[in-house]
């Protein structure tokens, strides 16, 4: 009887533990999936995407030179082009036929046609230390500087260069309104273009409440809102939101808890969907986390495979896709120069 | 590296200690603003050592089935003298799981059957760790059950070889009072070879060679795909 007891009590052993299942689950919001990546290394200062989704071209910042990025089935690079010190800033005409480069390291702003991805045509201007610019409309571009106080407009029929009173900082354009909204490191300004000349808008922005350093501006005319990326350069004081501003009186349109300064913003072309780049990773890694654009709540995090960077961040127009620059840390796992801080081109399907 | 002491109080009662010594490095590359103190990120080491927690059990021998079957049955404890205190370089504390101790005393239970045929040896065995509650940072591991099936073959008393086959089912950790741990807890399978020598009438020694032949863990988990070890053992008079 007792071994009879003993027997069926060790089998009863062996048996449960092999028939056990441990079902318990971890609240995860994302899945590990294996990264999709176009390996590029360099250190890229701005991005666009064309209107059709099939191309992406890159400010490869420190090489000097733009990028073409073919968005197929494998993402590759098709074409470079080295044109001057430092590209800064990039923008594309409102047909997409070319695109205009501000270029950082010397007074020079470079137009590039984009089917043909050559140099069209290249103007000499006044301001050092280029930051951003914008087409105001197919003929004139506005530039902005880092060190100069104010923007000037150029005229690219006539090499015409204008002093326009518009503080300097990043800027985006509303361009069928003939609108300027400039983030200013104290708040956002609005311009309205009268065909010669900006005026400021009557219409003011509460000031953000501390000296800024913006990351990326984005304007988005499906809700006339503005969103901006800023961090504080206090000391003391810390961002942890993307702003958003309504275009027609600049009032606070929403704040989007990211919980460090936001990089780079990208919105989807009904203007419901947004996407932001923290500058922090969580305890998990780094993610782009989405925004529903009503309820400012968080619906999505997409995993990245590396640290984000400013203006790093484009939307496909179909929003299938986010594309984001990357700084995968493992590859600056060397003593070698310069080898810090070489982005890479991943690619997100929504 | 595990000291193991067995004392037999009679031919049927014996007591075994175990103590581990343990030495954890983790390293791992940090994305910006995963940690305060380094901020920037990059690699980041976390390691601890020193003893970990000794177990202490009692084992019964019963000989079943006419005394042909010897049965050893074990209870004891895992005390929880190993630390749990460790800090990196900046003098925060590291995360539980890479801690030399748990922090919690948890009951050990054990049966292991053996029976020899000829020049073989056959013998299996159910070990089981339960723990008990959560450590002093709340954090609760999960509980540990091991079955294993040998195949001993005894040529001489020279030399011996055996095959071993054992499942590991870990359930998944707790931390934060109650919220479920990630990359933690699984089934495994292993397969193990052995090959032993008996060098004196007193000492031992025995090499293994242990690889997973199914594996079925939660989430990503660092786990040696191959391991060797090396054992001794001295008997000797008190």
């Amino acid at each position: 009887m007792k071994l009879k007891f003993y027997i069926l009590l060790s089998l009863y052993f062996i048996v449960s533990c092999s028939l056990y299942v441990d079902d318990e689950q971890p609240d995860i919001f994302f899945e590990y999936t294996d990264f999709d990546i176009l390996e590029l290394g360099g250190t890229y200062s701005d991005m666009i995407i064309t209107a059709d989704g099939h191309f992406i071209f890159l400010a490869d910042y420190n090489n000097n030179r733009i990028l073409k990025i073919n968005t197929g089935n494998t993402m590759n690079v098709v074409g470079e082009i080295t044109l001057g010190s430092h590209p800064g800033a990039l923008d594309l005409n409102s047909d997409g036929s070319v695109i205009a480069v501000a270029l950082e390291g010397e007074s020079k702003v470079t137009i590039l046609d984009v089917s043909g991805f050559e140099i069209i045509n290249s103007f000499s201007i006044s301001l050092m230390n280029v930051n951003d610019l914008a087409f105001v409309n197919d003929t004139t571009l506005v530039i902005s500087s880092k060190t100069d106080p104010s923007c000037i407009s150029l005229n690219l029929n006539s090499t015409a260069e204008t002093s326009q009173s518009v503080l300097n900082g990043e800027l985006a354009m509303d361009r069928e309104h003939d609108i300027l909204y400039v983030a200013t490191s104290a708040s956002i300004k609005k311009y309205n273009w009268d065909g010669m000349r900006f005026s400021q808008d009557s219409n003011i922005s509460d000031p953000y409440g501390f000296s800024g350093d913006v990351h990326h501006f984005v304007y988005c005319n499906s809700n006339n809102t503005v969103f901006a990326c800023i961090s504080s350069i206090e000391e003391g004081i810390s961002v942890r939101h993307v702003y958003s501003y309504n275009g027609a009186d600049m009032t606070f349109a929403g704040k989007y808890l990211i919980k460090s300064p936001g990089l780079a913003v990208a919105v989807s072309m009904d203007g419901q969907r947004v996407f932001t780049a923290p500058t922090d990773a969580d305890e998990m890694g780094v993610f782009v986390i989405e925004f529903d654009q009503e309820t400012k709540l968080e619906s999505n995090y997409y995993l990245s495979a590396g640290n984000l960077t400013d203006r790093g961040l484009i939307l496909d127009p179909q929003s299938q896709f986010l594309y984001i620059l990357v700084n995968i840390p493992g590859d600056d796992d060397s003593f070698e120069p310069y080898n810090d801080y070489s982005f890479d081109l991943q690619r997100i399907k929504l | 590296m595990t000291l193991i002491t067995n004392y037999g109080v009679t031919d049927q009662f014996s007591l075994t200690a175990f103590f581990p010594v343990r030495y954890i490095l983790n390293e791992k590359v940090l994305f910006r603003g995963q940690n305060q103190n380094q901020y920037a990120g990059g690699k980041y080491f976390r390691e601890s050592y020193g003893l970990g927690d000794v177990i202490l059990q009692a084992r019964l021998q019963k000989n079943l089935l006419k005394e042909k079957l010897p049965v050893v049955f074990g209870i004891g404890a895992k005390l929880s003298n190993g630390e749990i205190n460790a800090t990196d370089r900046f003098g925060d504390r590291i995360s539980d799981n890479l801690q030399v101790g748990t922090g919690t005393i948890d009951p050990v239970f054990s049966i292991y059957i053996s029976n020899n045929y000829r020049q073989f040896l056959f013998s299996g065995g159910v070990f089981t760790r339960i723990t008990n509650g959560e450590n002093i940072y709340g954090y609760h591991y999960g509980n540990e059950i091991q079955t294993l099936v040998n195949i001993d073959y005894i040529e001489s008393s020279l030399i011996y070889g055996g095959l071993q086959f054992s499942h590991l089912l870990t359930t998944r950790d707790y931390y934060e009072y109650g919220k479920v741990a990630q990359d933690r807890g699984g089934n495994s399978i292993f397969a193990a070879g052995k090959l032993g020598t008996r060098l004196t009438d007193k000492l031992d020694m025995e090499m293994t060679i242990q690889m997973p032949l199914h594996q079925n863990l939660n989430e990503s988990q660092l786990t040696s795909p191959f391991t060797i070890q090396f054992g001794s053992l001295y008997r000797f008079e008190i």
